[in-house]
């Protein structure tokens, strides 16, 4: 093993993480197969996923990264919730989100941008099963993590704040607060990109996509299917 | 009083309009009512009328507007003898077929005459009658020439109520003959309505594309019935289009060259503006049915990606969002979603590590696998701090003591505390006046010089009173008991070698 083939593949490393990008070490992953071996086995082994997408490449640090990854409560102070039910009402609406531009991770849609009032439509529509059961609910026998209680909370959010009429704001108080707020989240994780409130997904949103869950897609189905707790 | 007066300007000074918007449906119902149970025994009461009156009027349509010529009778009999067989099954005599298909011509155009229907005109106070037909006729070289109205047009128009298909083609055709009868203010109506529906197809298109994002097969179902009602007309629309333009500009160049010959009497002079306004109207229809035309030959293109990537996808593995998400509200676990959007995000190391530190990590070779660390189970300890053994101490000597004091005060009225502590030391011996829980208790017996049994349970006031409520509470029969103190200061009381307290003076209450 060359040492500098694996200063050149710590480096990409380190790179990938600070989220900088170096031609000349890309140069060398797409073309040195001992560069490419070695930042694989590294990424492999920090649990760091490396994907090549339209001369780029992209990382992630999958699902459930300790040292890579956010925690709870790191991700409810990036995003701007304070409880759990909030932080698991922005994971909805990020999927819902992923699902206006994929259906599955090899399908990619036509559609070129979301705007906040389609994320809305579409939260609504999603919830809409959920919320038809809620009149028959006893509140407190309603968990945490039920997509009962998400579907409440955001029955009870208002469309728009008074304040709001002019200006869209993040927050917590409205409908539009909320997905505005997530929004801005992916916005800051380049995984959008914004344009007169029309929100484009980035080239690192579709390589995630398209890669990370393919690649994974069985691990997810046990996990997503409940095979992890039996 | 407001709301009142826009009411009644709507019902009367509107009245006439509305009835006009009507008269072109006028016909349609008169000839749909026509019955043919009278007409030869009833031998073709199965016809329906209404069906005839709209095929006839389609079939107009086509001759006259789209190949641009007139109907000759030989024309239209052609049309309804084939109708009648294929839709009514009728086969007939010649004679029976020619009497039958006269007599359903004369009621189409109702025998030459229009269809007159009286109302009332709250304005002019009058009865009015309103005259409407759906076919015309003139006569060229001989020959008499069948053709479509307006009316007919506008009528059939507005019964595509379910918008399957573009009508743009036929709201040209209208235009054509609201500009060829010099109805310019109606024509820019008609341009409008084009334009509308530009914007209709515009949005069917956007549709298309949606579907065509999360069923790549009811999308391309919905795109060829989109295709195949809207892009198989492009070509015709085009070409009326041009045909309009070319009229409008025609009777511009007529207006501009009466007013030049100072004809300002003539019509197409005094409806230049409007001709304008029509003019104007048409080419932003244009315009827009040309945007329309290259969105939807990238339509087309995009599809053909699509298709070729969705074949390509299923025979790539995927993970399917959409099953994944109801798999996940079927079982009711929010929490989960975060393995699907966790991947999303940055890479966010908590802690900074160097290049050094991570070659470090390579160096380290891991297990091939990792044992979890093993948590041995045990049973739950309650565990009892030194305070609280010392407080169960006190409360158990408190408790003694003061029952020992009730008891005494039951046998006597009196006693002072020197009494009863030769008492104390006669039952539990000399031991008890070194205790420092006896000193303490005594201290604490001395804060008050009243006790009520019933209050110390109700409200215990002291630390003793708090200690000894456990007690009282399971002994009712020391409730009604009342204790006085009265301090003996002239009296001391030796308290082991070192200690001495206040003699007391212990009365039972009233």
């Amino acid at each position: 093993m060359e040492n500098r083939n694996l200063e050149k593949a710590l480096e990409l490393i380190s790179d990938l993480i600070q989220g900088e990008e170096n031609p000349v070490l890309y140069e060398e992953y797409i073309s040195n197969s001992e560069v490419y071996r070695l930042t694989s086995m590294i990424a492999k082994k920090l649990g760091l996923s490396i994907y090549e997408y339209q001369n780029h490449l992209y990382m992630t640090s999958g699902e459930h990264n300790r040292v890579f990854g956010f925690t709870n409560e790191e991700l409810k102070k990036a995003i701007g919730v304070r409880l759990n039910r909030e932080l698991y009402l922005c994971y909805y609406i990020i999927y819902t989100i992923m699902m206006q531009f994929y259906q599955d991770s090899a399908t990619y849609s036509y559609i070129e941008y979301v705007k906040i009032d389609d994320v809305i439509r579409a939260v609504d529509q999603g919830l809409a099963a959920v919320i038809s059961q809620i009149e028959v609910l006893v509140l407190s026998e309603i968990e945490e993590n039920s997509f009962r209680t998400l579907a409440l909370m955001w029955e009870d959010l208002p469309m728009i704040t008074t304040e709001e009429s002019t200006v869209r704001r993040a927050a917590r108080n409205s409908k539009i607060g909320y997905v505005k707020m997530v929004v801005n989240f992916m916005v800051n994780q380049r995984l959008l990109l914004e344009a007169e409130e029309r929100y484009y997904p980035t080239e690192r949103f579709r390589a995630l996509i398209e890669n990370y869950y393919t690649e994974h897609q069985g691990r997810l189905y046990e996990l997503l299917n409940g095979k992890e707790e039996s | 009083m407001t709301n009142q007066t826009t009411m009644l300007r709507e019902i009367i000074e509107e009245h006439s309009d509305r009835i006009k918007n009507m008269k072109k449906y006028y016909p349609y119902f008169r000839l749909a009512e026509t019955s043919l149970a009278q007409y030869r025994d009833g031998q073709f009461a199965c016809l329906d009328m209404g069906y005839i009156t709209l095929a006839v009027i389609r079939f107009f349509i086509e001759e006259n507007n789209f190949k641009e010529k007139d109907v000759t009778y030989q024309e239209y009999y052609a049309f309804l003898k084939e109708l009648l067989k294929r839709d009514f099954d009728l086969e007939l005599e010649r004679e029976e077929e020619q009497d039958l298909i006269a007599f359903l011509f004369d009621k189409l155009k109702n025998e030459g005459k229009p269809f007159s229907f009286d109302y009332y005109d709250p304005t002019d106070h009058k009865r009015k009658t309103m005259r409407s037909r759906f076919m015309d006729s003139k006569i060229e070289d001989g020959v008499v020439y069948y053709y479509i109205t307006s009316d007919a047009i506008e009528f059939y128009l507005d019964t595509k109520e379910i918008k399957d298909e573009s009508t743009i083609n036929v709201e040209q055709l209208l235009l054509e003959k609201l500009i060829s009868t010099q109805n310019f203010r109606g024509g820019t109506e008609v341009a409008k309505r084009i334009n509308n529906e530009v914007g209709r197809l515009m949005r069917q298109k956007n549709e298309v594309l949606g579907i065509l994002s999360y069923d790549v097969f009811a999308g391309v179902e919905a795109f060829e019935k989109f295709m195949g009602s809207t892009m198989r007309w492009f070509k015709e629309e085009q070409k009326l289009f041009v045909r309009n333009s070319d009229l409008i500009h025609k009777a511009l160049e007529r207006a501009e060259s009466d007013g030049a010959q100072g004809d300002y009497q003539s019509r197409y002079y005094q409806a230049i503006d409007e001709i304008y306004q029509l003019e104007l109207e048409l080419k932003k229809a244009i315009a827009r049915h040309s945007e329309l035309l290259g969105a939807c030959t990238v339509l087309q293109k995009k599809v053909g990606e699509l298709v070729a990537k969705s074949k390509f996808a299923a025979l790539k593995r995927s993970l399917d969002f959409k099953r994944m998400g109801q798999r996940l509200m079927e079982r009711d676990r929010a929490d989960l979603l975060e393995a699907l959007v966790m991947p999303l995000f940055d890479v966010h190391p908590g802690k900074t590590l160097t290049l050094g530190r991570l070659e470090d990590l390579l160096m380290v070779s891991p297990e091939k696998t990792e044992n979890a660390e093993a948590v041995s189970e045990g049973e739950e300890q309650i565990y009892i701090y030194e305070d609280e053994i010392e407080d169960a101490r006190i409360q158990k000597n408190y408790i003694l003591l003061f029952e020992n004091l009730l008891q005494t005060l039951e046998r006597k009225e009196s006693f002072t505390l020197k009494e009863w502590q030769e008492q104390l030391l006669f039952q539990l011996g000399e031991q008890v006046v070194r205790n420092a829980d006896y000193y303490s208790f005594l201290v604490h017996l001395a804060q008050k010089k009243e006790y009520n049994v019933r209050k110390m349970i109700e409200k215990p006031d002291t630390f003793l009173e708090e200690a000894v409520k456990v007690f009282l509470e399971e002994h009712k029969e020391y409730e009604e008991v009342d204790m006085t103190l009265t301090m003996l200061p002239e009296e001391e009381l030796l308290l082991g070698e070192k200690m001495s307290v206040t003699n007391l003076l212990i009365e039972r209450g009233n």
